[in-house]
């Protein structure tokens, strides 16, 4: 997981590869961002494995995001195995300018 | 993951295990090692590698008599102006080596990409697959 923040967003990028993004439950509440889901591996008994190193079951993880995000504009989208999720910062925390008279 | 680690996950120790990983010890552009699964089956041999953010066009797959090399560049969309806050993948860059015995067909390797899980399939040389004699009544 990395995160970075630009003026009107803050991005969030899941490595995540072969995920099926309807077992993905993504929820905000106060600001705490939580990623749910599963990846299964399909057991085959006709298979004699060698390495066995990805991860297999279900998976959370819980974000805290900054004070300023707003719930309702977050948004999430699933591509070549990044889970990419925006979460939109509110006016009123952006740095404004003070012009002088 | 350590090298004590790849040494202590290593499930079989069978002549046909030999798609053991290289991993050198000090890798010199820090490319990421991604985890595989490998797995045989009466026709040949799977390997699949979680890779996310690579897409088939900087992925490169190259195979000969003695291995197969797997490397791939992630390609990550940031909007301009970000300011990382938080990084635990720090490079964008894969890198896997295996070795490949005899028994395998290096010209036959198909490999696929989607949603960031690359399937690499070897299969056997057909001479050598177990073959199921039907027996006769006379």
């Amino acid at each position: 997981m990395n995160i970075g923040v630009t003026p009107e967003n803050v991005e969030i990028y899941f490595f995540a590869a072969g995920l099926d993004p309807k077992s993905l439950d993504i929820s905000v509440q106060q600001n705490v961002l939580t990623v749910s889901g599963e990846r299964r591996i399909a057991p085959q008994d006709d298979r004699s494995w060698y390495r066995n190193e990805r991860y297999d079951g279900a998976f959370r993880r819980v974000v805290s995001l900054p004070e300023d995000v707003e719930p309702a504009r977050v948004k999430a989208q699933y591509r070549d195995g990044i889970l990419h999720i925006t979460a939109g910062r509110s006016e009123a925390a952006k740095p404004r300018k003070i012009e002088i008279n | 993951m350590t090298q004590t680690q790849e040494v202590a996950r290593r499930q079989s120790t069978e002549p046909q295990a030999e798609n053991q990983a290289q991993v050198p010890a000090h890798e010199p552009d820090h490319a990421l090692v991604p985890p595989a699964d490998i797995f045989e089956d009466a026709d040949g041999i799977t390997i699949q590698l979680d890779m996310p953010g690579v897409v088939k066009d900087c992925l490169s797959v190259k195979a000969d008599r003695n291995g197969l090399v797997v490397e791939g560049d992630a390609s990550i969309e940031m909007p301009e102006g970000i300011e990382a806050v938080y990084a635990e993948i720090r490079s964008a860059r894969y890198r896997r080596s295996f070795t490949l015995t005899g028994e395998l067909d290096a010209d036959g390797i198909e490999a696929s990409i989607k949603d960031g899980m690359l399937v690499i399939r070897v299969p056997k040389r057909p001479e050598l697959k177990p073959r199921r004699i039907e027996v006769q009544t006379v």
